[in-house]
């Protein structure tokens, strides 16, 4: 064997796996002027919508990015832009002319020509649209009747979910509730004519609650398909519908989120992982659901399983994100600046995360982890660990199990208040570096469903 | 002669004083007070002060409904059944009748429930989808009779119950498994098709309402009803005649929504928003009760109301999330509950004093020992409170 042509074909190897983990990075689109509204990506190019400025005051845009393009264009500037949607070549839109409310238009936009037509006038605070074939699906809300009422819905804003192919003759799909004089939920999508929706009930309280329902225009009441407790958010994609949940493992449940899977056509609801940042954002993109915080980008495995993370994002919370042909759609800051950025999900996306994640493994320590449950999530035998602290100011706890794959089975989790940002563990030094072998200074556990701690190894005593 | 003092002791009185002098920093007591109450400075920046809690000789406990869990909301849901496996959606208001059964509105479900005195509940009204906003509205056999968003209750003195049906602008009346329509006609809808309601004295079928949302039975089997979108305390006879007792929009009414009856025939009414108490005296004549600090970290958003046999005023506020008491001529007191004085403190626990917590009770009646009944709304479940003699 000519060791030159070995030479040779190491050096290509190099330089391919360098130009794949190059082109693997999280690359600017565009700068923002702040976080976007809306992201839709699709084959015309990238639209946004960029909320009007507080100060000074001024209009919202619905931007457009085509395909090559260095530099957005503004399709549309209006008193607000509410919502987009793409479909059959025709960009839809939701605004808003001015603060009356009733100022709401819907504007279909033929991306070929450029030509625009006013689809609908007087609508009232349109808030979400979605576009399943011919067929549009929106929102509008109602003002209070009554301010101060809560026990009432009916006096409180009420929302409808409308669809029709012409927005001059709506049909009424369902009503919802609010707090707010708009919509506070988010149309997922329609299925075989009938339309996927969240809604939020009572956020005043203590997180309130998420309703997923469906529902169609043949005058039958929507059907409730889960109700979850909190904020929650949901993806729907062909016959799976993907929603997150309070968490099941933390000792405070609305402090994370879980994953859950409905397989629509059997009415059959699994759970997928736990111990997800709450305040994310769900999607699926080539079949694979994912989760972005304002942290990481995580994959959810597709069955009982930690969930797995891809990159270090670093997206704007909360987190508005789009998917297209193997690419996320996000916004982040960086140095005072807002950008949108383009994340590849392929090979190279994740040979590209794999050495950040390889150097952040090098920096932790490593503790002992007594496996005191066998909870839903399995527990970790090993558990490396770093002081990071999360979006919401707590620190987040990252874990390694060993296996055939340890780089792809991470674990988070986020014991309240036992970890603070100096690497203390329930009030135990950590480890600046990998710990010599002997006996561990901590241990960590989910000692039962609902509760997590950490305990002294030595003495068995909580160290809370 | 200058005294000549030690080194060790100048050094220990420096240490001492400086430790005072932190020790007072560390505690806040240097901090000054900032314009909207928060502490400022001090290393510690001040303790927080302590919450406001219920009567140490109150009892809540949870009589239909999720067990307590003060770590999340309790779930709402639709099922009949013993105590702790019933679930409720939104129940917003209670009655009592005289052999203690407990009648709820479940507001979501748009269906009336009771509660036995172990417990166990059943729907005695109400048909329809679960979860939706959108009721109906129809008469008949209870069981297939249909509401939208019933939110006000009084047991008749006849074992009739009166329903305040505030998405359909109407009074109903269940008696003897049927449910009819006392007063309220259709109204012209809004700009999302929902019925507006209206205002209109008069026969039954021709009488209209604004999102009525309160009531108390009077004894000649009339009943009073606080018509909110009206801002009026109205009067329906037992026939359906209606009739406006009182405006109560110039006395300062913004959402009247729960009316209660004194024994010496004055009439309260409550109005979360204006976070007021209205006395309507038997001639029309409307004022605001007296003594009431609505600054007070308790009062926030008064929303149920019930009135004793002894003038004693009892309050459920969705605001401050907890019960209060109003003895005749006195100021409020906090019954049962917890209440940062800070922020809003919600919760789901049963006990006394610091162990009582609820999330926006709404509804709140007396039974027959004088025990308190509690529609806790964002608990989706029914309290009773037990208030120990002499307290």
């Amino acid at each position: 064997m000519n060791s030159r042509a070995v030479l040779c074909a190491l050096a290509c190897l190099v330089v391919v796996a360098g130009a794949v983990f190059v082109r693997g990075r999280a690359a600017p689109v565009s700068s923002l002027s702040e976080s976007p509204r809306q992201i839709v990506a699709g084959p015309h190019g990238l639209f946004w919508i960029e909320p009007p400025p507080s100060e000074p005051p001024g209009p919202a845009r619905l931007q457009y990015l085509p395909p090559g393009a260095k530099k957005p264009t503004c399709l549309l500037q209006a008193h607000d832009v509410r919502s987009i949607a793409v479909g059959d070549g025709t960009l839809y839109v939701l605004a808003e002319t001015g603060p009356q409310e009733d100022a709401g238009v819907m504007v279909a936009v033929d991306l070929s020509s450029g030509e625009r037509r006013f689809s609908a006038a007087g609508l009232y605070r349109p808030q979400s649209l979605e576009v399943d074939g011919g067929t549009l699906y929106w929102t509008e809300s109602r003002s209070a009747r009554a301010e101060g009422i809560v026990h009432v819905p009916i006096i409180k804003p009420v929302n409808a979910i409308r669809a029709g192919a012409q927005p001059s003759e709506p049909t009424l799909i369902g009503l919802t509730e609010g707090s707010e004089p708009h919509f506070t939920g988010a149309l997922l999508g329609a299925r075989e004519g009938k339309l996927y929706w969240t809604e939020r009930l009572g956020w005043e309280y203590v997180g309130g609650a998420t309703l997923i329902k469906r529902g169609g225009g043949d005058g039958s009441d929507p059907e409730l398909l889960a109700r979850t407790n909190g904020h929650n958010v949901a993806a729907l994609e062909g016959d799976a519908l993907y929603f997150t949940a309070y968490s099941r493992e933390l000792a405070s449940p609305s402090a994370g989120r879980l994953v859950n899977r409905m397989d629509l056509s059997a009415s059959h609801t699994e759970m997928l992982t736990d111990w997800l940042d709450t305040n994310g954002a769900l999607l699926v993109a080539r079949g694979t659901p994912l989760y972005v915080d304002a942290s990481y980008l995580w994959r959810i495995p597709s069955r009982l399983d930690p969930p797995i993370p891809v990159k270090r994002l670093g997206a704007m919370s909360p987190p508005v994100v789009a998917a297209y042909r193997g690419n996320l759609y996000t916004s982040r800051r960086m140095d005072e600046r807002v950008e949108l950025v383009r994340v590849p999900l392929g090979l190279r996306g994740y040979l590209n995360a794999a050495l950040p994640l390889g150097r952040l493994r090098a920096k932790v320590g490593q503790i002992s982890l007594t496996p005191l449950s066998a909870g839903i999530v399995p527990m970790p035998e090993r558990l490396s660990w770093a002081g990071e602290p999360g979006s919401s100011g707590a620190t987040t706890v990252l874990a390694r199990r060993p296996g055939p794959r340890p780089s792809s089975v991470w674990q988070r989790a986020r014991p309240r208040g036992d970890v603070d940002p100096a690497g203390r563990i329930g009030g135990l030094e950590s480890p600046p570096h990998r710990r010599p072998p002997g006996p561990p200074r901590a241990t960590y556990g989910c000692a039962a469903r609902e509760t997590m701690h950490l305990a002294s190894a030595a003495g068995g005593g909580e160290a809370r | 002669m200058k005294k000549q003092v030690s080194p060790v002791v100048a050094v220990l009185a420096v240490v001492l004083a400086f430790g005072a002098v932190m020790g007072v920093y560390w505690k806040g007591l240097l901090g000054d007070k900032g314009g909207d109450g928060e502490p400022m400075g001090g290393g510690g920046g001040g303790m927080p002060p302590p919450p406001l809690v219920g009567m140490p000789t109150v009892t809540v406990t949870t009589l239909s409904g999720p067990a307590p869990n003060s770590l999340t909301e309790a779930e709402g849901g639709l099922q009949d059944g013993p105590a702790r496996e019933a679930r409720f959606d939104g129940p917003s208001a209670v009655a009592v009748d005289a052999a203690g059964v407990v009648y709820v509105t479940d507001g979501r479900s748009h269906r009336i429930r009771a509660i036995s005195p172990d417990g166990a509940v059943r729907t005695v009204a109400g048909s329809g989808p679960v979860g939706s906003v959108l009721g109906g509205l129809s008469d008949g056999p209870a069981a297939t009779a249909r509401f939208w968003g019933p939110s006000g209750l009084a047991a008749g003195a006849d074992g009739s119950l009166l329903i305040v049906d505030t998405g359909n602008h109407r009074v109903r009346r269940l008696s003897a498994d049927t449910v009819t329509t006392v007063a309220g006609s259709n109204t012209a809808p809004d700009r999302l098709g929902l019925p507006d309601g209206g205002f209109a004295d008069g026969p039954g079928a021709a009488a209209q309402f604004r999102y009525p949302t309160g009531t108390c039975a009077l004894p000649d089997g009339s009943c009073l009803i606080a018509d909110t979108g009206n801002r009026r305390l109205r009067k329906v006879a037992p026939d359906g005649t209606t009739s406006t007792v009182a405006d109560l929009a110039p006395a300062g009414a913004q959402s009247p929504c729960g009316v209660a009856r004194y024994p010496d025939g004055r009439v309260l009414v409550v109005d979360p928003a204006a976070e007021a108490l209205f006395v309507v005296t038997a001639d029309g004549a409307v004022s605001q009760l007296s003594g009431i600090d609505t600054g007070a970290p308790i009062w926030s958003q008064p929303t149920g109301l019930a009135i004793g046999a002894d003038s004693t005023v009892y309050v459920a506020d969705t605001g401050s999330h907890c019960i209060m008491r109003i003895p005749p001529g006195g100021p409020p007191q906090l019954l049962a509950g917890v209440v940062d004085v800070q922020y809003p403190s919600p919760g789901f626990s049963d006990g006394t004093g610091s162990a009582s917590q609820f999330t926006a009770p709404s509804g709140i009646a007396i039974g027959p020992q004088g025990e308190l009944y509690v529609a806790d709304f964002g608990n989706n479940c029914v309290r009773k409170i037990v208030i120990a003699p002499g307290t």
